[in-house]
């Protein structure tokens, strides 16, 4: 996937635009006019974040013939983006006042951002996983780490026992054996950083002066190991990135429903008030 | 496990093979001296079987007496059967001409809709579970029958209309498509009231190893019917006149390449090596004699580059080998020469027409533009690894093959969890296989053209539904003995240790091992929505592809 604007994401991202630019200027209008605009933008709100909220519902029925999940995606992709929109028209471009509202406001930006940052996971991720190494499901990556492991440890007893050498060793004892022993350099995977690699590189590269031929033989076998090991950490950052996000997108659009709720109620308990 | 522990476990006896009848209950003695008495079966000598495999036992465990009343279908044109039928008394019809008049229904509609319902209530963290009564071994007989699919009512007219054939008594039918899982090539519908005898296809494959009279017997009929049938339906014969099928007929020379048990040493062959495995059936270079029309299997299409062979397409059953040539060498822009090998992949029946016959009676009548291969490496090395990928590694023989583009998918298990949810919280395939570039077979059931799994299974638990074409497990008939898994060549079946109702796995009263089931994807065939893997992505990186779909296959990659 990529972010090139093909022609139906074109007509769709004007589509959106298009309306949600009408709604705006209907509530400027209907503002200066003191009409209640709020009232309709915010009803117009409430409903398009129900029918958002619909997307979990349908991942949880995968046995029924309902429309497929891929569909139902794009459609909450543009959807939210309207809903966007209009939240700000809504709101006015303004900070809230009042309790309830900031919380309402907070909530409503922090699921708006991660439902971006969501779009752009979901674009980024994919190739960036398939150019570090091979797929490997996130689930198994503790194994596989810890198989890594055991045979670089092997190597390295190896080592001492037939090269009678001590030098990879040591460099086990203080630069591997830290490493291997869980995920690591999570920041430099997510910024795409490769100087720790570079620098696990350089560590090798200061022993092999030391050792002789089938020393180096078995350095090379624990680097590429190492070097798998890194990609690991990688698959690691980035699955644990594209799973992540959700852990925080999903609860809080579950928690936006109440609490847009109770500020529907209480303004129309005070607007009652006022008639 | 410590010893005392273990009384807290279930514990069912370890199945076997003959726990369970064909029919509703095991056929009487009565059932058995009638059959027996049945021209097919009293050619048979008793004592060439083995005696902890007596035919009368395989008769009585592997197979069923079924009652069918005037105009009931027995076997539907396009379904995949298991069973060979022998008429016992009355006669049956075989509609020769597929008029639509049998039509296709899918029942159990209901069932379906109550099992997706039911995920919906299902606990997230309940653990898959068996309710053992299934598993109980059956002994009584309460004489059922089993009801058909659909009942023909002018069944006159049809035989007015239609070329048909009627079977009698001592004749048998449907022993192509149970040994060689294909389609049934015909509807075969109850003439009169008639009784029939039907005969699993684990207990036809017994009975021909040990009779050899049934053994030439069947591949007599396999032959002469299977040649009948391929010239009478398939496009490239229709048109012909009687003359000329029966000069095809009497010429053509069927050939089988390749060995039967290929898929049990298909791993242990590296992917590089797996041409040079491969037999030729024609090769580059020698005369064009003949023309390879392709009965079953799949045939790899190579050409010879410096000192080895490109692979430039495959065919399948349906296709021809070599016409293209012929044809132009009939228009004079030929050599005479082959300029491409044909190779068997796995095993493959082919049908050897001379061209001398092709000429005369196809060619005429042909156009220019028909294809020998569907799917043809396209210029490029992307295209040529992906086509390579795909013929090395057998992946042409999926009928729906799960596909996943590794520039979409983001690894959000979405795919895996709607699977689980649809099946008892136990996903049935693993999101990962071989990849080629970006381009994932995931390990997942194929529901292959040939699915090999069939062949060694003893009970017939695994088989293909008739109505969904699906390749699906019955697990009350499976008896744990790995066989299917063994045979996948595509590591595509698992065995898991079953739980009961409690969660704790299910152990065999004797050895005190747990019972294993083989389980694999059934492609939601019993659910509404149809297979939530594919429907569930939202990245559209997932699909269910027909591999034999060159066109969606490409369209679908190419996108």
């Amino acid at each position: 996937m990529s972010f090139g604007l093909s022609r139906r994401r074109g007509v769709c991202l004007f589509i959106v635009v298009v309306l949600a630019s009408i709604v705006a200027y209907w509530a400027s209008i209907s503002s200066a006019a003191l009409d209640h605009a709020g009232e309709a933008t915010g009803w117009i709100l409430f409903t398009v974040c129900l029918f958002l909220l619909l997307f979990n519902v349908r991942k949880r029925m995968p046995a029924f013939p309902v429309i497929r999940a891929h569909y139902w995606l794009q459609a909450h992709l543009y959807l939210g983006l309207f809903a966007g929109i209009v939240f700000f028209t809504h709101t006015e471009w303004r900070l809230p006042t009042g309790l309830l509202d900031w919380a309402l406001w907070l909530v409503f930006v922090i699921v708006f951002v991660s439902g971006v940052v969501g779009i752009v996971l979901t674009r980024i991720v994919p190739s960036r996983l398939n150019a570090h190494g091979e797929r490997v499901i996130f689930e198994r990556i503790p194994a596989f780490r810890a198989q890594l492991a055991s045979e670089v440890e092997a190597l390295v007893l190896r080592s001492v026992r037939e090269a009678a050498s001590s030098t990879i060793a040591e460099l086990y004892a203080k630069q591997l054996l830290p490493f291997l022993s869980g995920p690591r350099n999570f920041r430099a995977h997510a910024l795409s950083v490769t100087g720790h690699r570079r620098n696990l590189q350089r560590e090798f590269d200061a022993v092999r002066r030391y050792l002789a031929p089938e020393g180096n033989a078995l350095l090379d076998e624990i680097e590429e190991r190492v070097l798998a090991k890194d990609d690991l950490d990688f698959q690691y950052t980035w699955q644990s990135l594209i799973k992540g996000w959700l852990m925080l997108h999903l609860p809080l659009s579950c928690a936006m429903i109440p609490l847009l709720a109770v500020h529907i109620l209480i303004n129309y308990a005070f607007s009652l008030g006022a008639l | 496990m410590a010893g005392e522990a273990l009384t807290s476990y279930s514990k069912i006896p370890r199945p076997t093979r003959w726990d369970r009848a064909f029919g509703n209950a095991e056929m009487s003695d009565d059932d058995i001296a009638l059959i027996m008495q049945q021209p097919f079966f009293d050619q048979i000598g008793e004592a060439t079987f083995p005696a902890q495999m007596l035919l009368e036992d395989i008769l009585r465990h592997d197979s069923r007496i079924v009652r069918y009343a005037q105009g009931d279908v027995i076997i539907r044109h396009g379904d995949y059967g298991n069973s060979l039928f022998a008429v016992i008394e009355g006669s049956v019809r075989v509609l020769l001409e597929n008029s639509g008049d049998v039509r296709r229904r899918r029942p159990g509609q209901g069932r379906r809709w109550a099992r997706a319902f039911g995920s919906l209530l299902q606990s997230r963290s309940r653990v898959e579970n068996r309710d053992l009564t299934r598993y109980e071994i059956q002994t009584n007989r309460d004489g059922a029958r089993r009801s058909t699919y659909t009942k023909i009512r002018d069944l006159d007219s049809i035989v007015a209309k239609s070329k048909t054939v009627e079977l009698g008594q001592g004749e048998i039918f449907g022993e192509i498509a149970a040994l060689t899982r294909q389609a049934r090539s015909a509807d075969v519908v109850a003439d009169t009231d008639v009784s029939v005898l039907e005969i699993r296809w684990q207990g036809i494959r017994d009975i021909r190893r040990f009779a050899k009279p049934v053994r030439d017997q069947l591949n007599n009929r396999y032959r002469e019917l299977t040649l009948a049938n391929t010239l009478a339906r398939e496009p490239l014969f229709s048109g012909l006149s009687e003359e000329a099928l029966a000069a095809i007929t009497q010429q053509s020379l069927i050939e089988t390449y390749g060995e039967e048990d290929w898929y049990l040493r298909l791993q242990k062959v590296e992917l590089s090596n797996r041409l040079g495995q491969e037999p030729p059936i024609v090769s580059v270079g020698h005369q064009l004699d003949d023309v390879i029309y392709v009965l079953s299997g799949f045939g790899r299409v190579t050409e010879p580059v410096e000192q080895g062979e490109r692979t430039i397409g495959y065919v399948r059953a349906g296709e021809v080998h070599g016409l293209r040539e012929l044809q132009d060498d009939h228009s004079g822009d030929g050599t005479g020469l082959r300029q491409t090998s044909l190779r068997a992949i796995g095993t493959v029946n082919v049908l050897r027409i001379p061209s001398s016959l092709v000429e005369q009676y196809i060619l005429p009548g042909m156009s220019r533009n028909r294809s020998s291969t569907q799917l043809k490496a396209r210029p490029g090395e992307d295209s040529q690894r992906r086509l390579d990928f795909i013929v090395d590694g057998r992946y042409m023989n999926g009928t729906a093959t799960m596909l996943i583009d590794l520039t979409r998918c983001t690894g959000c298990d979405d795919c895996v969890r709607a699977c689980a949810s649809t099946h008892d919280n136990n996903p049935r395939f693993i999101r990962h296989g071989n990849s080629e570039a970006d381009l994932m077979i995931t390990n997942a059931c194929m529901h292959c053209v040939d699915p090999v799994c069939l062949i060694g299974c003893p009970t017939g638990a695994i088989s293909r539904i008739e109505e969904t074409r699906t390749v699906a497990i019955n697990d009350a008939a499976c008896i744990g003995c790995q066989t299917c898994a063994n045979s996948c060549p595509y590591s595509n079946i698992r065995m898991v240790e079953i739980r009961d109702e409690s969660g704790q796995p299910v152990l065999d009263t004797d050895t005190n091992q747990p019972i294993i089931k083989a389980t694999k994807c059934d492609l939601c065939f019993d659910t509404p929505g149809g297979p939530a893997c594919e429907r569930a992505c939202p990245h559209d990186a997932l699909v269910r592809m027909d591999m034999q779909d060159s066109v969606s296959l490409l369209k679908w990659i190419e996108r």
